[in-house]
């Protein structure tokens, strides 16, 4: 007797112990990150001027086929731009058009990346010949998206030696999408970005 | 996950084939960070248990093995990290893993009193994981360790075969692969059956 109890209390801690593991995020918004990085040898603060495009381009593999490059939408790209552009003022930039001789160009984009995982159900031996059976392991699939937002700042007169501009700063922020535009996480996004980046101060 | 789940399992059912004329113990176990492993994870484990057999080789000294399962978890709110020239921020998921596995041997200083205080040690390794999650990734490092093992308790003799254990040990497990040396302290309750 004594030994199913110790038996059965085994068994039953492994299980409590399992049941009680901790979980991880609640909210999407909690697996946000912004990262930034920057060409420590260039001098942002002998800089005063940058230019910005009036759109956002899609980070696809299409461009490479030659295929005409896709946008987000004008009215969220707006909104996106104006936040940047606050913050680059924040910081003593100046916005001028590209053909003015801008010091640094801001190339905005975003990228879509979507992710499905998925498994089959190694039960359907178990449950068949009880219900139907396809000859095969049914399977299961689900998927998410992710978008990130890319800023890069490159000096048009500072190339590689192949000639392909060199990125001198690039700030992303990265998180999983909803079906809906979030300014409270895009806005927070760049914000961060550019507080991480004090070394673009430029006054 | 998988792994953790399967180890858990594996150490479950080793526990229950043990012979007679013996103790077992099971006990809730709490841990306690200590050097590198509490600057990885401040807070304190209250997921764990230890599970203890002695074979008693004379009335005072009982020689067996220990194995347990300690879960350390936090939560660190957003922060700002840099690694080489990136710097990132954002909220992270910590979990640590601990899976002791010892021989060890107990002193119990008068036995046939209904209070029993005894001190121990053991030896042998432990596997431990840590994975750091943040965004949608996760980044594991994994290391078994040679550990040493001491522990102080007391054993309440309730009734014939079955009593109260409280103990404290020390898990020091040394420096081995991607990990630095792992040490925590815990606190355990729980029963104990003498067969």
């Amino acid at each position: 007797m004594k030994r199913k109890i110790l038996k059965i209390s085994f068994i039953l801690s492994g299980f409590l112990l399992w049941g009680c593991y901790p979980n991880g995020p609640d909210y999407i918004e909690e697996l946000d990150v912004v990262l930034t990085s920057h060409n420590e040898s260039y001098d942002f603060v002998a800089k005063t001027t940058y230019a910005m495009p009036d759109k956002i381009v899609k980070i696809t593999g299409n461009l490479s086929e030659g295929d005409a490059p896709e946008f987000i939408p004008p009215a969220t790209a707006t909104l996106i731009l104006d936040r940047i552009a606050t913050n680059m003022t924040n910081l003593g930039w100046q916005r001028v058009a590209v053909d003015k001789n801008p010091d640094l160009l801001l190339t905005p984009g975003v990228l879509e990346t979507t992710t499905i995982y998925y498994w089959y159900d190694y039960w359907y031996w178990w449950y068949y010949p009880y219900y139907p059976y396809w000859g095969y392991p049914p399977v299961s699939y689900s998927s998410y998206t992710t978008g990130t937002l890319l800023m890069t700042l490159i000096d048009p007169k500072d190339l590689a030696a192949d000639g392909t501009p060199i990125r001198q700063w690039t700030g992303a922020g990265n998180g999983i999408m909803t079906n809906s535009f979030d300014a409270n996480r895009i806005y927070g996004a760049i914000d961060k970005a550019y507080e991480l980046s004090p070394y673009l101060k430029t006054k | 996950m998988k792994k953790i789940f399967f180890i858990a399992i594996l150490l479950v059912l080793a526990s229950s084939a043990f012979p007679q004329t013996s103790m077992t113990a099971l006990q809730y176990s709490m841990g306690f960070g200590t050097g590198d492993m509490h600057d990885y994870i401040p807070a304190a484990s209250f997921r764990g248990f230890t599970i203890d057999y002695r074979k008693f080789v004379n009335s005072n000294v009982g020689v067996g093995v220990d194995i347990g399962w300690n879960v350390f978890y936090d939560e660190i709110p957003a922060a700002e990290y840099t690694n080489k020239k990136i710097t990132y921020y954002g909220k992270q998921w910590r979990y640590s893993n601990h899976f002791p596995m010892l021989v060890a041997a107990d002193y119990y200083v008068d036995p046939s009193e209904m209070i029993v205080p005894f001190v121990g040690l053991g030896v042998g390794t432990m596997y431990s994981l840590q994975n750091t999650d943040m965004s949608q990734y996760t980044f594991e490092k994994d290391a078994w360790h040679f550990v040493l093992r001491p522990e102080i308790g007391i054993i309440f003799n309730a009734a014939s075969g079955v009593g109260f254990k409280i103990s404290s040990k020390y898990y020091y497990g040394f420096k081995a692969g991607d990990l630095p040396a792992q040490g925590y302290a815990t606190i355990n309750v729980g029963f104990v059956f003498v067969q």
